[in-house]
């Protein structure tokens, strides 16, 4: 075990800094379960008469289902984009740490303003 | 250096180290739950970028020609089988999920429960699929 010392002993982050992102990661999973469900069998059982445009746009400009993907985005990104820093965080030890995770900060964003670019203004 | 010869045996005696975890000084033990984290962290992987994949294609889907058009594609067998692999990357993320937040807060990981845990998931996790899976499967 004698070669692996440097390595653990390495600093790798702090005990402070990632756990209120541990303990919204379990927060927005258990909100991610109710919201995928849903999702799940509305966009499969509920009323299928078919996959039309007329059918999804209708329920695409209701402001009920707005809000729900809204939520259902923000939960899923924050899930997924935290999901990928604790991956890097296991991997990454070098400067490049700083460049993945600000590489996927950025692409949280531009996916956080695509969804309500695209939501928002939906008329049908 | 003098080229040692049989060079083979010396080839595959370092593979067989590397296999044995004497150089990395690691050796999986495939213990239940490494074997549900590793599953936990590929589907979750999976299902960023398939979300990534999913809210562009909405984005680009905004006219009834440009929907119609790709619903025709989506049609094909091909997507509703990965359909069928989306819903099962989904439903084990999600059921395994669950099982990370009760051993987390409700002691699901002590030592005398913890592999138990595991098993109880795989079996949970078979049923949520199915009963997802029936209904697409009589679809195709």
């Amino acid at each position: 075990m004698m070669y692996m010392r440097g390595f653990i002993d390495r600093y790798q982050g702090s005990a402070k800094s990632g756990e209120w992102n541990w303990l919204l990661q379990r927060v927005s999973g258990v909100a991610l379960l109710v919201l995928l469900l849903g999702h799940f069998f509305v966009e499969h059982f509920v009323g299928h008469t078919g996959l039309t445009y007329q059918a999804v746009a209708a329920r695409f400009a209701s402001l009920g289902w707005k809000i729900f993907d809204l939520t259902f985005v923000v939960f899923a990104l924050y899930h997924g984009i935290n999901g990928i820093f604790m991956v890097i965080e296991d991997y990454v030890h070098s400067g490049w740490r700083v460049f993945w995770k600000g590489f996927f900060w950025v692409v949280g964003i531009v996916y956080l303003v695509l969804a309500a670019i695209t939501v928002l203004p939906f008329k049908g | 250096m003098r080229l040692q010869f049989p060079c083979i045996y010396i080839v595959a005696e370092r593979i067989m180290d590397w296999y044995n975890g004497r150089l990395h000084h690691i050796q999986y033990k495939w213990h239940e739950g490494f074997v549900a984290w590793l599953f936990h962290r590929i589907t979750g992987l999976l299902l960023i970028f398939y979300l990534f994949i999913h809210e562009w294609a909405i984005t680009t889907l905004q006219t009834p020609e440009s929907f119609t058009k790709a619903i025709a594609v989506l049609e094909n067998p091909v997507f509703k089988v990965l359909e069928i692999g989306l819903w099962l990357v989904a439903s084990y993320h999600a059921v395994n999920g669950l099982r990370v937040v009760l051993t987390n807060f409700a002691g699901a990981a002590e030592r005398s429960n913890y592999k138990g845990n595991v098993w109880i998931f795989w079996v949970i996790f078979a049923i949520v699929f199915v009963a997802g899976a029936i209904p697409m499967i009589m679809k195709l």
